[in-house]
């Protein structure tokens, strides 16, 4: 699984390692890597022949299950075994459709999150709410925004097509490269009108969104972003960000995805990992997990079960895009922006 | 044992080459030249390989300078950035040279700057200077021990004792004696070094700007972020770095 956040690490370590042993006498051990290193460990297996994998349970979504399923890396499906798979909210389209794909019992949601925007409110009185406003903001503060290469930055720039293709159904579905060239000819214009006013002049753009959270809390940027709308809480209570620190959903929404756990095709231990998917859903491992003081990770179980009420986000909830999207704006945003 | 270690390095060369050529992978299309061309036509990698070899360059030259003036004044001091893994120390020069790094605050503190944001920029810039800097800090030590090794091995100090004896002034000792003494005996060592600079990984990841990169996250790029496709093409690149280092070591000056 990934391991780049403490909060996380602690809930795996404190909480579901202790409760397997308890309840299950489940001894888990948790390799940690990113998703892609995943992927090209299970594909090197796959290749290699290996009958005995080395992870009985993957943490991946989109574009993890989406390179998996094309290599046919995963075994399933599996998840209506479960005991508690009658409580998944599977009703929920953000739940059921990983980045467009049904998810067919093939991986097991986990929890959800939401992207939002982190600012200051010392520096900033009123966060830009579209992109016009974004880009006077920038024109006014320049240096003090940008985003990253990763997964967030990508996301922002999946919410940015949607936005100017106008309509949010326009890009759901299948991947559409009439459709892609149209939309993304105009966010490739938009981006270049930001670029001289962002973070070193649009020259460089950071790593990952722990380097911008990092230049977030020594001023160096006014805003930051996350995939995960509980990041503002979760960096106040670690001490990382101011306390007064706001996080709010742009005016053209933000999208919302699921992740999952899956089970690899060469899993040693299918059985166990299923036990492991079993307590992680249950409603004690997701109340506990809901809490933004240990981690603030949505519910993937029906809403009736833990009686949460809704996040305000939640209202300007997108939907993911097809993981071809994401393919072609990280080529793409290299190509027209980066690299320029 | 040299063979035995070879192995691996071997298996990983032939793994490389038949995922470049579409022979095996899954994106794997039978034999071809497909990824081969999309490696040779991508100009970010030329580009890519002439910031990496100018980079290890002036890192290995400005080490070595450096190394010079300090193997005379070996300090326990001197070990320290020996013992520090790369990552520490590009974390080290994040913190120091970075637009919120101590140096910048130190010079906004005195009045130097009226925003973090004028600060020059010395790290995620497009000349890699923080990496330069962070390269010679991690390589300097160790040039300067070497050469103190040779300088006693080689009995340095006595040819320059006698040299002065009959009368030649220090430059000329240190022009025609020293320097070119140290330079004969460090010149192999020179070229490994300006290789292991070539492919380090983490200072330039986390100091380097995103464009253009070194070598190595260029090509980590390419194998590990999102489109399966490109990992054969990253495989191809990898093939020609090995080739080109090969190439470079056989054609080394020998001493």
């Amino acid at each position: 699984m990934w391991g780049g956040d403490a909060m996380i690490n602690r809930y795996m370590n404190e909480y579901v390692i202790p409760q397997l042993k308890n309840q299950h006498q489940i001894d888990l051990k948790i390799s940690y890597g990113q998703g892609n290193d995943i992927v090209r460990q299970i594909s090197t297996e796959k290749i290699a022949g290996k009958k005995k994998g080395s992870a009985d349970l993957v943490w991946i979504n989109g574009e993890t299950f989406f390179q998996l399923r094309q290599i046919e890396g995963l075994q399933g499906p599996w998840v209506n075994e479960l005991s508690n798979a009658s409580h998944l909210n599977l009703d929920n389209p953000f739940i059921h459709t990983d980045f467009q794909q049904p998810i067919q019992g093939m991986e097991c949601p986990w929890g959800t999150v939401q992207f939002a925007f982190i600012y200051n409110p010392d520096k900033i009185s009123n966060p830009p709410l579209n992109r016009e406003e974004l880009l006077e903001f920038v024109q006014k503060n320049p240096e003090k925004f940008t985003l990253d290469k990763s997964f967030t930055g990508l996301t922002l720039l999946k919410m940015w097509l949607i936005d100017i293709s106008g309509n949010p159904d326009e890009l759901y579905g299948p991947f559409d490269e009439e459709k892609y060239n149209r939309y993304s000819q105009l966010l490739w214009e938009y981006l270049s009108q930001l670029r001289p006013y962002l973070w070193r002049k649009g020259t460089s753009f950071p790593d990952g969104p722990a380097t911008m959270h990092q230049m977030f809390a020594t001023g160096e940027l006014w805003m930051t972003m996350s995939n995960n709308h509980f990041e503002r809480e979760n960096k106040i209570a670690l001490g990382v960000f101011p306390e007064n620190t706001q996080s709010y959903v742009p005016n053209y929404g933000s999208i919302k995805n699921s992740h999952y756990v899956g089970i690899p095709f060469n899993a040693p231990n299918p059985e166990g990992a299923k036990l492991v998917a079993d307590f992680l859903i249950s409603p004690e491992a997701q109340q506990k997990k809901s809490d933004p003081s240990v981690w603030g990770d949505g519910t993937v179980l029906k809403p009736e079960i833990l009686g949460n009420s809704k996040h305000p986000f939640e209202e300007k909830a997108l939907m993911e895009l097809a993981p071809e999207y994401m393919i072609r704006l990280a080529e793409d945003f290299n190509r027209f922006i980066a690299e320029q | 044992m040299i063979r035995f270690s070879a192995l691996p390095f071997l298996l990983a060369t032939i793994f490389a080459l038949l995922y470049s050529f579409g022979i095996i992978g899954f994106s794997a299309e039978g034999p071809g030249l497909q990824y081969w061309s999309a490696a040779v036509s991508d100009w970010h990698f030329y580009q890519s390989i002439v910031f990496s070899v100018s980079i290890a360059g002036l890192s290995t030259l400005l080490s070595f300078i450096f190394g010079l003036f300090l193997n005379r004044k070996i300090n326990f001091l001197l070990y320290f950035p020996l013992v520090l893994p790369p990552i520490v120390i590009g974390f080290i020069f994040f913190y120091l040279l970075g637009n919120s790094g101590l140096f910048s605050r130190i010079a906004y503190a005195l009045g130097w700057i009226k925003d973090l944001n004028e600060f020059p920029w010395l790290i995620h810039d497009p000349f890699g200077v923080g990496i330069v800097i962070a390269l010679t800090f991690s390589m300097t030590p160790f040039f300067a021990l070497y050469l103190s090794h040779i300088y006693k091995n080689e009995n340095i100090e006595k040819m320059e004792a006698i040299a002065e004896s009959l009368g030649a002034t220090k430059t000329y000792i240190f022009n025609q004696i020293t320097f070119p003494m140290l330079l004969l005996k460090s010149k192999n060592i020179l070229f490994l070094y300006f290789i292991f600079a070539l492919g380090s990984y983490e200072i330039p990841l986390l100091l380097g700007s995103s464009h253009p990169q070194m070598i190595t996250p260029f090509i980590l790029e390419k194998i590990t972020r999102f489109n399966l496709n490109d990992i054969p093409v990253g495989y191809a690149m990898t093939v020609m770095i090995m080739l080109i280092i090969g190439g470079g070591f056989l054609l080394r000056p020998k001493p």
